[in-house]
């Protein structure tokens, strides 16, 4: 009785304003960031409320949602500025504008830069202004301020008549902007904290077509105000439709700038023109850098590579030269990770490095490449690659594959001896990923009586929502995986099977599944997950037959998840039931637990 | 036993009691999670029962489960978030108690979630449906209030959920 009656009590009170402001305001601003007038409401509730919401950080953003063409976009931001001026905390504010007109709307622009660098100091600002005939001038205020931590500008000019401060930058994002001579200098030598620059040049624009030479010309200028920043981390240089070979000087002194003076950590250089560029002989010696990317750049080293520090290198859609990646290799002792994306022109890949441990390849399709890689752990290849020949006795230390084969409608025949070939590769590999067209080309060759090659591999995952198709290829696969230990299909991946269906139909799948003996001894299996299911279970003829075999086969099974892909009330009915009815499924390990998890 | 226990790294445990005078025994490494009872345990001041006058058996019991399930070495991700779903739908007298507690104890985890929780009970109601769901007597007089309202009026637009659920 007494516990009762202090229930009640206790239910009668106000507990959630005796909470202290902090707490309050921590609550007000878990709510959704899109509708700050949830916030402002609370002032009615009652006096103990009538001002906690003013000291709730928000955030603005007038861009997410703003459709072209609202006519009245700068007076209905204007008024919404109005409203939330009496915040006292403003986070972030980003605004969009399009159609922008000189004349018009010049004096809504700057209220709200006003807004954001001199009312609300904002640590967040984003301006983009887009327009095709004129550029926003960045007022003269807006150039003093100390609270701005990052700030994001496109469609503007930039022409500080002063000294620039701002103490506090830490990332610089500049795009479409017109600059003159002197102003790249000018700020930067404002922002002391400066770590993130990034500048792009996207001269496809029209605006920028009379205007590019300038603006390259201009920052080729700038160049030497750079050095003195040491802690600028990243650079990224993008020229799109560079086509000018007179303009190759200018990249060179950008390239110069990011390999020499400014020792940049993470440099991304990608130079998308008709010929293509060559890197410089400069670029080839540096010892700061730890990441690059570089597209289209032609690798022609005449002397040394001297890359000590390099960890990642991508080398992107660019045409090799056999002997050029080991001569690259050879000058890179800490490179543990190499890239290829659509890359052609070389038979013969090889890699002696003992700590370069990953490799991975993007669409090699031109050509065969051999692969030599004895000491590399995890090889990833993904899209088209049926140009990959591999041996065992090559990648002796291999322990992860991931095969993320896509498939191009080309020479099938090619395809299926080459993942027959991979496979005999991979053989010893612990850990192995395969794509839905690989898991179809598996289907294929078991069709045609093909044995997959005896494995000690311990982990495999199967990306496909596996189909009554599927049941041979995959049972057959399986028993070529005697040690395997942990299974995971991922449900998430529903490709068509196409091609399969040409040579045979799911009836005869499923005959031949009955009637072969396609019962493999699974004898270390311990695991297996079925992720990102979906759909109906009642009935369903794909996975049930699937969960059956597990259970029969499967003698040393400890747990079976079933993790379906929504949660909570997007759950179809029926699971529920079907969890039950999995438990009536007979079983050969007497400890496997079936869970489900939705 | 006793061999058992001694071959592993020696635990220590700590008695909690409650406003209500019950005890509880826990294991100091989980609660630690709570700095106002680590900062205790660091000073010295844990050798006997560390006395939570401000927080009753039914809520202790609550934080303790929480804090079990928490605590580094025994659950999975998938199964502390379930845990956490089922906790947020306590009845919201009860997360108000246990976000009191979370605040006296200094258990962050614990109250970012049960502020998360009473904040979603908050979104898009009405200025009247929140203060039946929390019980809040408005002691403006309506012509304040009114006033209020029209400082603002803009925020007071729109669909609102009038429902207490």
């Amino acid at each position: 009785m007494e516990t009762q009656s202090k229930i009640m009590a206790r239910g009668d009170r106000d507990r959630l304003s005796d909470l202290p402001d902090e707490i309050l305001i921590h609550i007000l601003s878990m709510l959704p960031e899109s509708d700050n007038k949830l916030i402002v409401r609370s002032s009615v509730l009652s006096k103990r409320w009538r001002f906690l919401w003013k000291a709730v950080p928000i955030s603005l953003d007038f861009g997410r949602f703003v459709v072209k063409g609202n006519r009245d976009f700068v007076g209905s931001v204007n008024r919404e500025l109005h409203y939330w001026r009496s915040f006292e905390k403003i986070r972030t504010f980003r605004v969009v504008l399009y159609n922008y007109e000189e004349m018009s709307k010049v004096k809504d622009v700057d209220l709200w830069v006003y807004f954001a660098i001199k009312v609300a100091n904002v640590e967040d600002f984003t301006l983009e202004i887009e327009s095709d005939s004129h550029l926003y001038e960045f007022p003269q205020f807006a150039y003093k301020n100390t609270s701005l931590r990052n700030l994001v500008l496109s469609g503007c000019k930039l022409n500080p008549s002063g000294s620039v401060n701002w103490t506090s930058l830490v990332s610089l994002s500049i795009r479409n902007i017109e600059l003159t001579d002197g102003v790249m200098g000018k700020v930067l030598s404002g922002c002391p904290n400066l770590e993130c620059l990034e500048l792009s040049v996207p001269i496809s624009l029209n605006l920028f077509v009379k205007g590019n030479r300038d603006f390259v010309g201009s920052v080729n200028r700038e160049l030497h105000y750079w050095r003195s920043f040491e802690k600028i981390r990243k650079c990224m240089i993008v020229l799109y439709n560079y086509v000018e070979m007179s303009n190759v000087k200018d990249v060179d002194l950008w390239v110069y700038f990011a390999i020499k003076v400014a020792n940049v950590e993470d440099s991304s250089l990608e130079i998308i023109l008709q010929n293509e560029y060559e890197l410089p002989q400069f670029a080839y010696k540096n010892t700061s850098l730890r990441n690059l990317v570089l597209t289209r750049c032609k690798l022609n080293p005449s002397g040394s590579v001297n890359w000590t520090s390099l960890v990642s290198l991508s080398i992107r859609r660019h045409r090799l030269t056999e002997g050029v990646v080991e001569k690259v290799l050879s000058g890179c002792p800490n490179l543990e990770c190499l890239k290829l994306v659509q890359v052609w022109g070389i038979h013969r890949l090889e890699i002696s490095s003992v700590k370069l441990r990953k490799l991975i390849i993007e669409e090699y399709t031109y050509g065969k490449l051999e692969i030599l890689a004895p000491y590399i752990h995890h090889l990833q290849i993904s899209g088209s690659c049926k140009g990959i020949r591999l041996k065992q006795k090559n990648v002796a230390s291999l322990i992860t594959t991931d095969l993320d084969y896509s498939n191009f409608y080309e020479n099938l025949e090619e395809e299926l001896s080459c993942l027959n070939e991979f496979l005999h590769g991979v053989a010893h590999v612990e850990n192995l990923e395969l794509s839905p067209w690989c898991i179809e080309l598996l289907s294929l060759l078991e069709l045609k009586g093909w044995k997959s090659p005896p494995s000690s591999r311990k982990f495999l995952k199967l990306n496909a929502a596996l189909e009554q198709l599927d049941f041979p290829g995959v049972c057959s696969f399986l028993q070529s995986s005697s040690d395997l230990e942990t299974l995971v299909i991922d449900w998430d991946y529903h490709d068509s099977r196409e091609i399969l269906s040409k040579y045979t139909n799911e009836d005869e799948q499923r005959r031949r599944f009955e009637t072969y003996n396609f019962n493999s001894s699974l004898l270390h299996l311990k695991t297996i997950k079925i992720i990102n299911f979906d759909g109906p279970l009642s009935g369903n003829k794909s996975i049930l037959p699937y969960i059956k075999y597990f259970l029969k086969n499967a003698t040393t099974l400890e747990k079976f998840v079933i993790a379906a892909k929504f949660k909570g009330s997007d759950v179809p009915q029926d699971y529920v039931k079907m969890a039950q009815e999995f438990q009536s499924f007979p079983r050969s390990s007497a400890q496997a637990s079936v869970v489900f998890s939705y | 036993m006793a061999e058992a226990s001694s071959s592993i790294t020696e635990k220590f445990f700590l008695t909690l009691k409650s406003s209500d005078g019950d005890e509880f025994v826990l294991e100091e490494s989980i609660a630690i999670q709570s700095i106002t009872i680590k900062n205790m345990v660091e000073d010295g001041c844990s050798s006997s029962v560390i006395p939570l006058s401000k927080v009753d058996t039914e809520t202790l019991i609550k934080v303790i489960e929480y804090m079990k399930m928490h605590s580094s070495t025994s659950s999975n991700e998938e199964e502390i978030e379930n845990f956490d779903k089922k906790f947020v739908s306590n009845s919201i007298n009860t997360i108000l108690n246990i976000l009191e507690a979370a605040n006296f104890l200094d258990i962050n985890n614990l109250l970012e979630l049960c502020a998360e929780a009473v904040a979603n009970r908050i979104k898009n109601k009405t200025p009247e449906a929140v203060r039946k769901i929390f019980n809040i007597t408005s002691d403006f007089t309506p012509e304040e209030e009114a006033e209020i309202r029209n400082e603002t009026p803009w925020a007071f637009e729109g669909n609102l959920d009038h429902s207490l659920d």
